[in-house]
């Protein structure tokens, strides 16, 4: 078990305040990975990891203030066996630091005398034989640091293996000796080699938003089947006149919300600090997937636009995506969102609400069902949308009939060409 | 964006202009996140913002003193952040500023900031002081017992975000009705107040992203916001995706 101690995140600073961690108890860590935000003087600091493994127990919590050096966490090994039974974790949550550290060191190594050394250190002390109670340590805390085991190897004969176990359990062993005396990039753990990969600015833009989304909205789904039969006529016709350009179903389904959304403002708003905010202009957003992000270009005034020019602007707007050409403007205004995937066989989902847009529409594939049709059963086209909605500004009435006026619209889909 | 061609010595400065506080964080978030990938140089945002309350992590609900209504009353809206610190306010007037920079010693970024707000002041005719002996409560610049300018930073991976706000000439009163700084005596005080008016924002702006820069041993560079990629119209879509 390694310790997680207060960092000296300044030459000056003494002591610091836990402001929030990042990862939970149980939780794994990779080196590198944003661990604890902490705070010393005006300065809040995110504090990436130095261990890997798993992060065993917090000891400082959230708003405690602790000086420079002090343990705030234990990290363990994830090869590492589970200690014996006992009361002493959930006990260690509750008891002091200082009585906490002793709890779980006596759990784990029942009447050794542990020494206090940084898991590289006691890797090399390991694999060159060298007994950690025989250095000195120079590190925070007298902790034992890679430098001090370097300076005793250079500094003794060889020696025989120490027959003082380190703390790691029997099963493990085998797999430390094998492991190089320098901390990699690449770890090897159960799940095989781990590659870790850095966000791209657009992926942290979106985790962030789709997580805030999640955590702040609350949202509700509304699902409706639509009969695209007339919609699919349509696009046969429109295939005969232009071949090449004929609009998609979904550039069909990017009109219809757009007529409908003018015909009910309150879906067309958005919710921003406890208003609602009403806008003039109805812009419809396409979700398009590029090969490592999700992005949504706008069709602006989607309501005052032909279905051939939606049809031609989202075709343009996919293929810049595509090719990373996209520009700010084209991703911003918009007044909600289309999300469309069904060409991947998909039959429903629920997406994530744009925040600050006041719902989003689903579509899944579009594929001949069967139905009951003029009290018959019949092969029919249907698709299923499902739309999201943000319930601090869309109530479910509204809602419904929303989405309602998007099917009739569909199921009738002469209004789209106008 | 194509990278830009920068030098180490230089020191970007970019006026914003009177921006929303929620615009300016994800303003903030892009450059810090260009700025890591070694895409942007060392840049100073300087701006003003609309009334706004910003609270660090470690405020108290108590610093709210009159109610969250009374504030939307005012049109003062509140805004938690992630930058170190208590609640402050922010207003037209008060000169904001925030340095994306590769940050080392984040207390040492602290102290130097104040030393460029003291140095710029002490041109203007205020004679201020910063006062790292009377411990991290007393963090920013002061003239006598009254405080003139608030710090509060973020750093993530290396890079600095959020930063300061000098009062200028804007109003004080919103500062009463919130437990400023965590500090519950606290008076405030402006350049305004102190000189007896007849200061400009746009004198101020000069002084301290000079003395900002000179603090850091750089030369200072005007940038556009346009050359940031900033179309301040455009940013509160901006970060819709």
């Amino acid at each position: 078990m390694a310790e997680i101690v207060m960092p000296r995140l300044s030459d000056t600073m003494e002591e610091g305040t836990v402001l929030r961690w990042c990862k939970r108890e149980g939780e794994h860590v990779a080196h590198g990975e944003e661990l604890v935000e902490i705070e010393t003087d005006k300065a809040a600091m995110v504090y990436e990891s130095d261990q890997e493994g798993v992060l065993r127990e917090i000891v400082a919590h959230e708003g405690d203030t602790l000086p420079v050096g002090a343990t705030i966490a234990h990290v363990g090994e994830t090869a590492e066996a589970v200690e014996a039974p006992s009361a002493t974790p959930t006990a260690v949550a509750e008891a002091p630091p200082r009585q906490a550290d002793v709890a779980v060191r006596g759990t784990v190594r029942a009447g050794e005398d542990r020494v206090k050394a940084s898991p590289l250190a006691r890797r090399i002390a390991n694999e060159s034989g060298v007994d950690l109670h025989t250095i000195a340590g120079t590190g925070p805390s007298g902790r034992v640091v890679k430098a001090d085991v370097e300076a005793a190897r250079a500094a003794a004969a060889p020696a025989p293996v120490s027959a003082e176990p380190s703390l790691i359990t029997a099963a493990a062993e085998p797999a430390r000796a094998e492991a190089a005396p320098t901390l990699a990039e690449r770890v090897a753990t159960a799940k095989g080699e781990t590659t870790v990969v850095a966000l791209t600015r657009t992926q942290q833009t979106v985790a962030r938003r789709m997580a805030e989304s999640k955590a702040t909205i609350p949202d509700f789904a509304l699902q409706a089947e639509i009969d695209m039969e007339r919609c699919v006529g349509l696009r046969e016709e429109l295939k005969r006149l232009s071949p090449e350009q004929a609009p998609t179903y979904n550039d069909m389904i990017v009109k219809a919300c757009a007529l409908a959304l003018r015909q009910h403002p309150r879906a067309n708003g958005g919710y921003r600090d406890g208003q609602l905010q009403l806008h003039s202009r109805v812009n419809v957003g396409v979700a398009v997937a590029t090969a490592d992000a999700l992005v949504v270009p706008t069709v602006f005034d989607a309501d005052l636009k032909a279905l051939g020019e939606i049809a031609r602007e989202t075709r343009a707007l996919a293929e810049r995506a595509r090719a990373g050409a996209i520009t700010p403007p084209e991703l911003s205004g918009g007044t909600f969102t289309v999300s469309n995937l069904g060409m991947y066989g998909v039959r429903s989902f629920s997406a994530i609400v744009n925040p600050p847009q006041a719902a989003i529409l689903s579509v899944g594939s579009l594929q001949p069902r069967a139905v009951v049709h003029e009290s018959e059963i019949a092969a029919r086209h249907t698709l299923a949308v499902t739309l999201v909605c943000d319930h601090r500004i869309l109530y479910g009435a509204d809602a419904a009939r929303f989405l309602q006026r998007i099917g009739e619209l569909l199921e009738e889909p002469a209004a789209l060409t106008l | 964006m194509t990278p830009a061609v920068h030098q180490d010595e230089e020191l970007w400065v970019c006026h914003l202009g009177t921006i929303p506080y929620r615009d300016a964080l994800a303003i903030q978030q892009d450059l810090a996140a260009r700025r890591r990938a070694g895409d942007l140089p060392d840049t100073l945002l300087l701006l003003e913002h609309h009334p706004v309350y910003t609270r660090g992590r470690r405020s108290l609900p108590g610093e709210l003193t009159l109610g969250e209504d009374f504030y939307r009353a005012r049109g003062i809206e509140v805004v938690p952040t992630d930058r170190g610190g208590r609640v402050t306010y922010h207003g037209p007037g008060q000169l904001v500023g925030y340095p994306i920079m590769g940050v080392t010693d984040v207390i040492a970024h602290l102290r130097t900031i104040e030393d460029a707000i003291v140095a710029a002041l002490a041109e203007e005719g205020v004679a201020a002081r910063s006062r790292p002996q009377d411990g991290p409560d007393y963090t920013g610049v002061w003239v006598a017992d009254r405080k003139i300018a608030s710090l509060g930073v973020h750093v993530s991976r290396g890079v600095s975000t959020h930063g300061f706000a000098v009062n200028v000439d804007n109003d004080l009163e919103p500062f009463s009705w919130v437990v400023a700084c965590g500090l519950a005596d606290v008076e405030m005080t402006s350049i305004a107040a102190e000189l007896g008016g007849g200061t400009s924002i746009e004198c101020a702006r000069t002084r301290i992203a000079a003395s900002f820069c000179r603090v850091h041993g750089r030369r200072q560079r005007p940038v556009a916001a346009r050359e940031l990629g900033i179309d301040a119209a455009r940013v509160a879509e901006f970060a819709a995706v």
